[in-house]
C-alpha cells in the first residue's frame, strides 16, 4: 500500500511541476487584465487582438510553411536513411552512418545554429525562409530516422517474400504490405519532425532572415514590445497546435498491428 | 516417366560456404516429397531455390516440363508455406487468404467463394474476420497453408511448417496436413529436420547431409536399407559394428568378421569381396533376446549381459554388454502381456540373436 501512495504522490508532484505553468498561462490568456496576475474577469479580447495582428498571422503562416516543408524533406530522407541502416546494419559503413545520424540529437541547438549560419554565410546564401527550412530539415532528420528505424526493426521481411510468393509485384507489395505496416511509423516520424520544427527557436534565430519570422521568434520579440496578455493568447494557440500534432504522433506510434 | 518437378545439378554457395553441392532429384506429380536433414544441411536453401527466392549458382529447375530456373517467384506456379507463417499482420484471416486471387485480379464475388472453400478445407470457417494476431499457432499454420493453396499451385513448398508448434498440436497438424493433401491432391515438398514427421507424412524422403542428398526412397526403404552411415544413424536408432568380409559364401551371403565379436553370415547386398571393410548396421528391434542359447541354426548370436532396462509400455529397451565390452541397444515388442512371462533382468546372462538378412552392410564411404 505504501508504495502505491508513493507513486501517486510522485505522479501528482510531476504533473503539477510540469503543467502548473501551462495552466497559469492558459488561465491568464482569458484574463481581462492587461498585465496578468490579478483576475479581472473572463475575456476573449486578447484572442481578438491576436487574430487582428497581421504580423502574428504572418508568423503563423511562416511557421506552418517551414514545418511542412521541413517535415516533407526530413521524412523522405530520414525514411531512406532508416531503410539503409536496417538493411545493411552489419556493415561498418552503416555503423558510422548510425553514429552520424545519432549525433545531431545530442548536439546543443546553439552549436547547430552557429554552424549552419556559418555555412550559409560562407556559401553566400541569403538568409530567409529557405535557409530556415533547410536548417529545420537537418535537425529533424535524426528524429525521423530513429522513429522509422524502430518500426523497421519489428518488421518481418518474410512477409514481403510471402506476398511475392502469392504473385504480387513490387508496386502491389509496396501499396498493400509495406505502406500499411510502415506508414504509421513514418507518420509518427513526420509528426515528430513537425512539432520539433514548429517550436524551434534557437536554430531559427540564427539562420532566419527578413520575412522568415516564425512564431517562437515572434513570441520572443513580443516579449520586449507587445502587451504580455497577447503573448499568453498566442502561446495558448501555439501550444494547442503543438499538442494536437504530438498526441496524434503518439497515437500512431502506439497503434499495434 | 518424366518427373513433375526436377532439380538438375543445382549448386549454391554463400561466400565460402558450399551449401548445396550439385543436387539433382525429381518429384512425382501428387506426392509428398520430404527433404530431411539436420539444420545447415542445405534443405531450406533448396526449398528457397525452388520457390525462386534464391538463385542457384548453376543447375536447372524444371516444373511440369518447363525450365523455370530464371522465372521470378511471383511468376512461378509454386507457393510456399513459410516457417514462421509470414501472415500479413494488418489483415484479417479472410484478406490473408484472399491475397493471391485478388492479386491475380479475380472478381470479388469469386474471391469470396474461393476463400470460403479454403476455410472449409482447413476447417476454420468461423475465423474469416479475425485479425491474425488473435488466433493460435495451429490456426495460423492452417491459414498459411490455405493462403498458399488457394492459388492452385502445381507445387506447394512447406518449410518446417510444424517446427513452432508443441508436440500435441504437431501430431494433430500432421494428420491435418495429410488430410488436406488427400483433399487437394497438390504435389508437396516438405522440408523438416524431424524424421518422425517425414516418415509419417511422406511418399518419398530425400535425406540430406552437408549439401548433398545421401539417399532418396520411401520411408521404409530409408529405414530398412540405409545406403550410408549417416542415413542409418539419422533415421531411427541403430547399432554399428565395424568389420571386414572374411569370406564370400555365395551370391547372396558372405561372412563378416565383427571385430572381437566373431564371424557372422550376413546378407551381401553390395557384392562385397573378401577383405572389404564394412560397417554393419543392425536396428535395435531386429535383435531378439533369449535366456538360453536358441536352437535355431539360422540365427546369428552372441552372449551378453543385461546392463539396463527401460520399460516403455509397448516395448522394452535393453542395453546389453557383449564379452568384448561393447554396448548394444535392443528393443523388444510386447506381443504378449509383459507381466505373464519371465523377463530378463539386470545382470542376467542372455543370448542376443538376429537373422543374417536383417543387417545393413555399409561399404566404406567415398568422401564427398
Amino acid at each position: 500500500m505504501k508504495s502505491r501512495y508513493t507513486s501517486l504522490f510522485v505522479t501528482i508532484f510531476v504533473m503539477v511541476f510540469m503543467y502548473l505553468p501551462i495552466v497559469m498561462l492558459v488561465s491568464q490568456s482569458f484574463n481581462e487584465s492587461r498585465y496578468g496576475g490579478k483576475w479581472m474577469g473572463f475575456s476573449l479580447k486578447w484572442y481578438e487582438a491576436l487574430f487582428r495582428d497581421s504580423a502574428v498571422i504572418n508568423a503563423t503562416v511562416n511557421t506552418l510553411v517551414v514545418a511542412f516543408a521541413a517535415t516533407v524533406i526530413s521524412t523522405a530522407v530520414g525514411t531512406c536513411a532508416a531503410w539503409t541502416l536496417n538493411k545493411y546494419r552489419l556493415s561498418r559503413l552503416q555503423s558510422a552512418h548510425y553514429v552520424l545520424v545519432y549525433a545531431p540529437m545530442c548536439v546543443p541547438d546553439v552549436l547547430m545554429g552557429i554552424s549552419l549560419l556559418l555555412m550559409f554565410v560562407s556559401m553566400r546564401v541569403d538568409l530567409g525562409i529557405a535557409t530556415v527550412i533547410l536548417a529545420h530539415a537537418t535537425f529533424c532528420l535524426s528524429f525521423v530516422t530513429f522513429t522509422v528505424l524502430a518500426r523497421l526493426q519489428d518488421f518481418d521481411f518474410n512477409i514481403i517474400q510471402a506476398a511475392q510468393d502469392l504473385g504480387a509485384g513490387n508496386f502491389r507489395i509496396f501499396v498493400k504490405i509495406v505502406l500499411p505496416l510502415l506508414g504509421p511509423g513514418i507518420a509518427a516520424g513526420a509528426m515528430m519532425a513537425f512539432t520539433l520544427s514548429m517550436d524551434d527557436f534557437v536554430v531559427t534565430f540564427f539562420v532566419g532572415g527578413p520575412g522568415s519570422t516564425t512564431l517562437p521568434v515572434k513570441v520572443y520579440s513580443m516579449m520586449k514590445h507587445g502587451p504580455p496578455a497577447i503573448i499568453n493568447a498566442l502561446s495558448v494557440v501555439f501550444m494547442a497546435l503543438t499538442f494536437t500534432v504530438a498526441i496524434a504522433g503518439q497515437f500512431l506510434t502506439r497503434k499495434k498491428f | 516417366m518424366p518427373e513433375f518437378f526436377e532439380l538438375e545439378k543445382v549448386d549454391k554457395r554463400f561466400g565460402d560456404n558450399h551449401v548445396v553441392k550439385s543436387v539433382s532429384f525429381g518429384v512425382r506429380c501428387g506426392e509428398i516429397f520430404s527433404l530431411l536433414g539436420p539444420s545447415g544441411c542445405g534443405k531450406t536453401t533448396i526449398l528457397r531455390i525452388s520457390g525462386g527466392f534464391e538463385e542457384p549458382d548453376s543447375g536447372k529447375i524444371f516444373l511440369d516440363g518447363k525450365d523455370i530456373t530464371d522465372t521470378a517467384p511471383n511468376k512461378r506456379k509454386i507457393n510456399t508455406v513459410f516457417q514462421n507463417y509470414a501472415l500479413f499482420p494488418h489483415m484479417t484471416v479472410f484478406d490473408n487468404i484472399a491475397f493471391g486471387p485478388r492479386t491475380a485480379g479475380v472478381d470479388e464475388k469469386r474471391v469470396g467463394e474461393m476463400v470460403d472453400e479454403m476455410l472449409s478445407i482447413i476447417r476454420l470457417e468461423g475465423l474469416a474476420s479475425r485479425k491474425t494476431d488473435t488466433i493460435s499457432g495451429g490456426q495460423k499454420q492452417r491459414i498459411a497453408i490455405a493462403r498458399a493453396l488457394i492459388n492452385k499451385p502445381k507445387l506447394l513448398l512447406l518449410d518446417e511448417p510444424l517446427a513452432a508448434l508443441d508436440l500435441k498440436l504437431r501430431q494433430y497438424m500432421l494428420l491435418e496436413l495429410d488430410r488436406i493433401h488427400d483433399e487437394v491432391g497438390t504435389t508437396f515438398i516438405y522440408v523438416t529436420h524431424d524424421q518422425g514427421e517425414a516418415m509419417s507424412l511422406s511418399d518419398r524422403i530425400a535425406v540430406m547431409n552437408s549439401g548433398v542428398i545421401e539417399q532418396i526412397g520411401t520411408p521404409a526403404e530409408i529405414y530398412e536399407n540405409p545406403r550410408t552411415k549417416f542415413v542409418a544413424s539419422f533415421i531411427g536408432d541403430t547399432n554399428f559394428f565395424e568389420g571386414s568380409v572374411a569370406s564370400v559364401t555365395n551370391r547372396e551371403y558372405c561372412r563378416i568378421d565383427f571385430f572381437g565379436l566373431g564371424e557372422f553370415p550376413s546378407y551381401n547386398e553390395h557384392s562385397l569381396s573378401v577383405g572389404d571393410r564394412v560397417t554393419v548396421s543392425i536396428r535395435p528391434e531386429k535383435f531378439r533376446i533369449f535366456d538360453k542359447k536358441p536352437e535355431n541354426e539360422n540365427l546369428n548370436m552372441f552372449e551378453a549381459q543385461v546392463i539396463d532396462i527401460v520399460y516403455q509400455g509397448a516395448q522394452t529397451r535393453y542395453w546389453v554388454k557383449s564379452a568384448d565390452g561393447r554396448r548394444i541397444n535392443i528393443v523388444t515388442q510386447h506381443n504378449r502381456c509383459y507381466l505373464d512371462y519371465k523377463q530378463p533382468t539386470w545382470d542376467d546372462k542372455v543370448w542376443v540373436a538376429w537373422h543374417p538378412d536383417d543387417v545393413t552392410t555399409l561399404p566404406e564411404e567415398a568422401p564427398h
